[in-house]
């Protein structure tokens, strides 16, 4: 693997909000699906920052969308995860799921939901 | 009441280290606790810390208050249970208020220290069990209420300004677009103006520092600065 072979930690994320969001992928919820899940707040240039450098890579494409008066009539960019996007995203998924393959570390532990 | 588990301490730890505006989980707490948050708002107060603690068979939150000059602790008790019954203390009377409230709340005023207080609904009626069935709804309901209530607050205009300047053109139009709409369909409804915008500032500062070509820009101007002054 190359020096780009895998992606970074915050690169993961923003391709699973890709993921999640599909077709409503832009910069402002894809900010606020990072944000609600990981419970850190993220800033919009460090969303479109990774987005344009994943962009240049061929991972990731956009278009430009509609323009609403909430948004003071600027329009929405549009994300979409492209092949070789889908490649490394498996890629380095694979690879973190072999790091951890028969470690018992007792680190990850899933929360049960509360009052729901 | 001991947080003694390793994903819990952490969990508390980025509880504690968060700021008002980053009050969201990844678990199903979330939307309770960002509701309890949106309540509290609504009673002036101003969350400057919260920490989480699990227990056997609940969560509790911590959640210190800065507007009052002391700086109340409250604590919140989260049930397993449904219905999200929860507890109000005041850490710094050590007054207890043993009544349970549900969510979407029967209403603790400021005065939960108050002693008194604790007479004022001291046991949860057949009624309220009822409630509690349909709190989730109700809880979804009053906050689209919020949602819904229209707004005629602005982004901070200097704010904008500065990233009219700042940002470079190609994402300029798409980043200001985004701020102004998680501005006010999302910070404001959940949070209220004033918090919204010190977070517009706050995204404002961590967007100039963490775009990367912005800040290859300011780089290569400083660069260009050193150069001509030292040849």
């Amino acid at each position: 693997m190359g020096k780009d072979g895998y992606l970074g930690e915050f690169e993961m994320k923003v391709m699973m909000a890709l993921i999640r969001l599909g077709s409503n992928a832009y910069g402002m919820t894809i900010r606020r699906d990072i944000s609600e899940r990981t419970g850190r707040d993220v800033s919009i240039g460090a969303i479109y920052a990774t987005l344009d450098r994943m962009e240049r890579k061929g991972y990731v494409s956009s278009h430009k969308g509609e323009a609403t008066p909430e948004r003071g009539h600027r329009a929405k960019r549009y994300f979409k995860i492209e092949a070789p996007g889908k490649r490394i995203y498996a890629d380095s998924w694979n690879a973190l799921d072999n790091m951890r393959e028969g470690l018992d570390d007792g680190l990850v532990t899933t929360f049960e939901p509360v009052g729901v | 009441m001991t947080a003694s588990s390793p994903p819990s301490n952490r969990w508390g730890c980025e509880m504690a280290a968060q700021s008002p505006f980053k009050n969201s989980q990844s678990f199903a707490i979330r939307a309770q606790q960002r509701n309890l948050l949106s309540y509290i708002e609504s009673f002036d107060l101003l969350i400057k810390d919260a920490r989480v603690e699990q227990n056997s068979d609940s969560y509790e939150i911590h959640i210190i208050d800065v507007i009052t000059p002391i700086g109340t602790e409250y604590r919140v008790r989260l049930s397993n249970k449904p219905g999200h019954r929860f507890n109000f203390y005041d850490f710094r009377t050590q007054l207890q208020n043993e009544n349970q409230y549900t969510l979407p709340f029967d209403a603790p005023s400021r005065e939960v220290s108050n002693a008194n207080a604790s007479h004022k609904a001291n046991t949860t009626t057949k009624h309220d069990e009822e409630k509690q069935v349909g709190d989730e709804y109700s809880h979804k309901h009053t906050n689209n209420n919020i949602k819904n209530e229209k707004c005629n607050c602005e982004a901070p205009k200097n704010a904008k300004l500065i990233l009219t300047f700042l940002l470079p053109r190609k994402n300029r139009d798409y980043i200001l677009g985004d701020l102004d709409e998680d501005f006010l369909h999302n910070i404001i409804p959940d949070y209220g103006e004033k918090i919204a915008k010190r977070w517009y500032w706050f995204q404002t500062i961590r967007t100039i520092l963490e775009h990367n070509s912005l800040t290859a820009r300011i780089i290569n101007i400083i660069d260009a600065f050193k150069k001509s002054n030292g040849s």
